[in-house]
């Protein structure tokens, strides 16, 4: 079965985009004055798009051994994420305060790939695994 | 579906990581097959009955809910 994933090399990629871009939003907001050079809209627009990119290269490599295995566990995260963020969805609609027609998106994508991230890695372990699958 | 791959791997004294490296796949995969968490495909299926010389019918039976 072939699957088209990125390397395994470019794992180590994305997470260092990730957490550079977490580290650097962490840090101008809990530690630097607001009007200081890290605390521009540019800056953390960048860092966000970073956080994505950083997070989609992370979830698209390879993992060391890319067995049929890997990509069960791949394809069964994708759809407990998928229908947990539809229902996270509903629910964010549901309780939003203005009455704007779409909600917080990135809010949600990054719940999306997050939740894939940690499951993943529980049906990869055999952790969340149930008998009759 | 039900599996013997843990009682046909350990006549023939192979290890899960052993009877992995000859199939090509990861432990995790032997682990999870042997516990019955995953079925794996045919071809898989097929590597594993060539590797513990046995035939896949007596490998791998279907049970009754299985024909539901």
């Amino acid at each position: 079965m072939k699957s088209n994933t990125l390397p395994h090399s470019a794992k180590k990629i994305g997470l260092i985009i990730f957490l550079t871009a977490i580290t650097i939003q962490l840090t101008a907001y809990f530690l630097l004055p607001e009007d200081s050079a890290f605390n521009t809209i540019q800056i953390t627009r960048v860092c966000k798009v970073a956080f994505f990119v950083g997070l989609l290269i992370f979830i698209r490599s390879a993992e060391k051994k890319e067995d049929e295995y890997v990509q069960y566990c791949r394809y069964r995260a994708y759809q407990f994420a998928f229908i947990a963020t539809i229902i996270y969805g509903i629910f964010r609609t549901y309780k939003q305060v203005n009455n704007s027609f779409f909600t917080t998106i990135d809010m949600i994508i990054a719940y999306q790939l997050l939740l894939y991230i940690v499951f993943f890695h529980l049906y990869k372990a055999g952790i969340a695994n149930d008998e009759n699958s | 579906m039900e599996n013997v791959v843990k009682k046909y791997r350990e006549r023939l004294s192979f290890t899960q990581e052993q009877l992995a490296n000859l199939t090509g796949v990861s432990r995790q995969s032997i682990i999870s097959i042997e516990k019955g968490h995953y079925i794996p495909t045919t071809v898989l299926a097929l590597k594993i009955s060539v590797v513990l010389k046995v035939r896949i019918e007596e490998l791998f039976i279907l049970n009754d809910e299985d024909w539901k």
